[in-house]
């Protein structure tokens, strides 16, 4: 007993001097409706910087945001899955020293397609804390290689749009996004936001994306290759990656403007789109990413989205025939 | 120089050794039918008392030399090159031992009118042609498949003995001009991969991932020891566990739907039984040779095998193919 003791009066001692020198803390539970969340991005944004900090959510749904410093933050964690909605939380002040309680509910976002369960929630719980150090290829280079649950940015800020592109936004949001291209089996979103499983494979040379929508699969090239000059514009472009230190960076050119990115936001681009992609792996068990789109033809500024993805090691991605549930035939009275 | 002579001296004393010990050749030329050589055709001889298969390999100039060959009666076969040309097959043909005979080839040209039935495919395989080196390995010694690769088909396959209800089918299948192949809808592909198309290969210690511009566009072979699931959902390309019998790998596949064609121009029907391993090698830097048993007690009277020889195409890179785009079920129905 008196070891144990000891160990938590250490403990309690240590944080509160920490808290002293460099901050203040939020710290508190993330919850929804069925029970607590673990595995959830929680972002604090600095609402005058514009300085972001984030944890996750432990099995218990526990999360602590520390060392902050003093201000005034928004508090976010990001849709999960297609299970819960957005939260935010403006103005949560924090001061040196000081530990603020927040609690997150999270709403629950039902649409009553295949998805929206807690399927989704009972991943994130499964493999929150899992722990370990990066692991890496036997050249020294972090291993992205892994299945991951992808997750959205907690905090996305607004696009800024040509009037053009507004125009197509204001159609398709009133159509219900009725016509996306997935709709009808054709690509999906090229950047990397749908919160689904994605797997990765990587060798010196290439790294392979496999996921469950199509085009099934994304080549990114590691070889030293160059975009070619006048290439066919495509659903997933040509993608390159060149490590930065432990951070790859993938450059994407060649798309055609059939796509609607972002998930959530299903937006309209030319072929002008030029996609920056910053991976990292902190630790064995979550993958940052750095996103970057440009497209002058389209934003008025660059777009940027922030994730961080979880490694999900026991789940594999599964075939996932979009043509099998096509109901052209069935519609149009053929069959 | 004296070195130089004294090789020279010995090959000639040992190739006439083997000649005088009952063997002979085939040598000849391999042409389309507007007389350009085809590189990197396989020619197989099927020894017709024994059923033994010898193989080999055009080089850019069309050249190939089947030798050691037993002295007996053979079945000479090239097979279907992409779309572009017909089988060739010559039966009948005598190997006397210490003799060479010459044998050039002129290969019909097989024009379905359709996209792809044109000579690029026998442009690549042109182009490479002649690539020479050892098989790559992997770090572990095991060797390396990675690659992009132009496939074939079998030269000389074996008609499959079906079931009636399979005969059947088959026969409905034929005389409907195979009009509900799954493809033909944007469905998968035939789970054996013996299309004569292009499939990329990314090797890993744990893992084998076939690309290619089919759907559904990948196949996972596990090599992670894993065994196959219990009782697992049948699918269109199954469930693959991959293992080394030296420097062959086996790969093993059960779990499949029963709503996949099978086999590049016969189109075969299978039940949920369906079972196919596939042995790879890889000889050479430039070669793969692949056997495939495919096995359904619900469908086959005896297994059906295929063997084929894909050919390395390293400047060559998978294209996008994104099916539905090009789908005419809206048009065709009147709705556009």
């Amino acid at each position: 007993m008196k070891p144990i003791a000891i160990a938590l009066v250490l403990f309690v001692s240590g944080s509160g001097a920490f808290a002293q020198i460099v901050g203040g803390t939020i710290r508190g539970t993330v919850r929804n409706p069925d029970g607590i969340v673990a595995g959830a991005s929680v972002q604090a944004k600095q609402q005058s910087t514009g300085t972001t900090f984030t944890a996750i959510s432990g099995k218990s749904g526990e999360y602590t945001l520390s060392p902050l410093p003093d201000g005034a933050y928004e508090i976010s964690v990001p849709q999960l899955g297609i299970t819960s909605a957005r939260f935010v939380q403006q103005d949560v002040v924090v001061q040196a020293g000081k530990a603020m309680l927040l609690d997150i509910a999270l709403r629950k976002m039902n649409q009553g397609i295949v998805g929206d369960d807690n399927a989704y929630l009972a991943i994130h719980n499964k493999y929150a804390n899992v722990r370990g150090p990066t692991p890496r290829t036997p050249d020294g280079r972090p291993d992205l290689s892994g299945i991951w649950n992808a997750n959205v940015d907690p905090n996305p800020v607004p696009v800024s749009l040509l009037p053009w592109a507004a125009d197509v936004m204001k159609v398709r949001v009133a159509t219900n996004f009725r016509d996306q291209p997935s709709n009808v089996c054709l690509p999906d979103d090229p950047t990397p936001t749908l919160p689904l499983l994605h797997k990765f494979v990587q060798t010196r040379t290439l790294i392979v994306q496999l996921f469950e929508q199509e085009p099934h699969y994304r080549q990114i090239f590691l070889d030293g290759r160059e975009h070619p000059k006048d290439a066919d514009p495509t659903w997933m472009g040509h993608s390159i990656g060149k490590w930065e230190k432990d951070t790859l960076v993938i450059d994407t050119t060649g798309f055609n403007d059939k796509t609607w990115i972002l998930f959530g936001e299903g937006l309209p681009h030319t072929e002008m789109l030029h996609m920056v992609e910053r991976y990292r792996r902190p630790d064995l068990g979550h993958l940052t990413i750095d996103l970057t789109l440009e497209d002058p033809g389209t934003f008025i500024k660059p777009i940027e989205r922030h994730m961080t993805w979880e490694l999900a090691p026991g789940e594999e991605i599964l075939e996932s025939i979009c043509n099998e549930n096509n109901k052209f035939e069935s519609n149009a009275g053929i069959n | 120089m004296r070195r130089l002579a004294i090789v020279v001296a010995l090959l000639v004393f040992v190739s006439t050794g083997l000649a005088q010990s009952g063997r002979g050749a085939i040598t000849g030329t391999i042409v389309t039918d507007g007389g350009d050589a085809v590189g990197s055709a396989t020619i197989q001889a099927k020894d017709q008392s024994t059923g033994k298969v010898f193989t080999a390999v055009t080089s850019k100039t069309g050249r190939y030399r089947l030798a050691d060959l037993p002295a007996g009666t053979y079945e000479i076969s090239v097979p279907q090159l992409g779309l572009r040309t017909s089988r060739y097959a010559k039966p009948n043909v005598v190997v006397e031992a210490a003799k060479t005979l010459s044998l050039d080839i002129a290969l019909m040209p097989n024009n379905f009118g359709i996209l792809g039935d044109d000579a690029g495919f026998l442009q690549m395989m042109n182009k490479y042609a002649d690539i020479k080196g050892p098989a790559p390995r992997m770090p572990d010694g095991h060797p390396d498949f990675s690659g992009v690769w132009l496939a074939n088909v079998d030269p000389n396959p074996e008609p499959a003995s079906m079931l009636p209800w399979a005969v059947a089918e088959w026969t409905r299948r034929r005389d409907a001009n195979f009009a509900g192949m799954p493809t033909a809808t944007c469905l998968p592909t035939d789970p054996t991969l013996t299309l004569p198309v292009f499939y990329k290969i990314i090797q890993t210690r744990s893992l084998l991932v076939h690309l290619f511009e089919q759907d559904p566009h990948y196949r996972q072979t596990f090599l992670d020891g894993r065994g196959h699931p219990k009782d697992p959902d049948p699918t269109w390309m199954g469930h693959s566990i991959g293992t080394w019998e030296k420097d062959t790998l086996v790969i093993d596949t059960v779990a499949l739907n029963d709503k996949s064609w099978l086999l590049q121009a016969t189109w075969l029907p299978h039940t949920e039984m369906l079972h196919i391993v596939e042995r790879y090698r890889r000889p050479d830097l430039a070669h793969l040779n692949i056997d495939v048993t495919i096995e359904d007690p619900g469908t086959f009277i005896k297994p059906v095998e295929r063997h084929v020889m894909w050919q390395l195409a390293p400047g060559e890179e998978l294209m996008e193919a994104v099916c539905a785009e090009n789908n005419r079920f809206e048009e065709n129905a009147g709705l556009k």
